[in-house]
């Protein structure tokens, strides 16, 4: 069973990543903390379309979470960033994976004003070549990821999106 | 003995972990069987379990016989392009690589040289 997330512990790793700004408020680490929650379980149900194909951990919890911030801070200030814009926990599955190794193959946007917003995203699993995995949503909030994609093309070749990256902040 | 050409990289200290992610990120993308080492001898077989907040160097491997190599022989003719070493210091990033003009090497130069995180944020989709 997962550990909980207790919210003196988040609004630490909130603290850490310079966050507070946004997610400060009890009210908004809560929300934080259920977010998180679900974006454990979405990225347990995706890893286990994958069970042997990956090197990607089979689960992610608040303790790796921690673990993660510890030794990659930035990552996790991405993901905490994500959760700030209220992105859902499908697409933060997806980010995740994507900080820890995997690559970004397709990414798509239909969105429609006032009326639908649907973004998929097909990634590449670290460790096996062929093993690819779709994430799909119609939460309109998960535009924002396109802030956080950083994307590269270098003379002839094609351009390729390398990850997401953490936003600059005011004062930094 | 074989030796390497450095290649600066300035970077903002704060966000020189992330430009160490984004350069092992480039090198495995060409090499999908790389194995990393950090300073202290330490194997790891992939990017996720990498601690790039305290790293202080990574060496990036095409594979797991190029380490065995390098281990055995140290850089020779033979093998001093199978091996990238990432060094980050106070004012930015270090690529050491065999020969700049290798296909592997000079993409990842080219891919890095224009990564910057300076006084704005990295480069983004419109």
């Amino acid at each position: 069973m997962s550990p909980p997330i207790e919210l003196p512990g988040l609004k630490a790793l909130v603290d850490d990543c310079d966050l507070g700004g946004v997610l400060g408020t009890e009210a908004e680490l809560e929300f934080a903390a259920r977010r998180l929650s679900e974006f454990f379980t979405r990225y347990g149900e995706h890893r286990r379309q994958h069970r042997t194909a990956s090197s990607l951990p089979l689960l992610q919890d608040w303790t790796a979470m921690v673990r993660q911030s510890k030794a990659n801070l930035h990552r996790v200030r991405v993901l905490l960033q994500a959760v700030a814009f209220m992105c859902s926990a499908e697409m933060l599955a997806m980010l995740w994976m994507v900080q820890l190794g995997a690559s970004v193959k397709e990414l798509h946007v239909d969105h429609e004003r006032d009326d639908f917003t649907k973004v998929r995203v097909v990634i590449g699993l670290p460790g096996d070549e062929e093993a690819t995995e779709a994430f799909e949503s119609t939460e309109h909030w998960d535009l924002a990821l396109f802030q956080f994609v950083t994307i590269s093309k270098v003379n002839n070749e094609q351009p390729v999106v390398e990850g997401f990256f953490a936003l600059k902040l005011p004062g930094e | 003995m074989i030796g390497g050409v450095d290649r600066h990289l300035p970077m903002p200290s704060q966000r020189l972990p992330e430009a160490l992610d984004a350069a092992a990120r480039a090198i495995l993308r060409r090499w999908r069987r790389a194995v990393l080492q950090s300073g202290d001898g330490t194997v790891f077989a992939t990017l996720a379990d990498v601690p790039l907040s305290v790293a202080a160097e990574l060496f990036i491997y095409r594979d797991r016989v190029s380490l065995d190599d390098w281990e055995v022989h140290g850089a020779t003719s033979e093998n001093v392009t199978t091996m990238i070493h990432l060094l980050v210091n106070g004012d930015g990033l270090t690529l050491v690589v065999g020969d700049p003009d290798e296909p592997v090497a000079a993409g990842v130069l080219r891919e890095l040289e224009r990564l910057r995180f300076g006084g704005e944020l990295p480069r983004r989709a419109a």
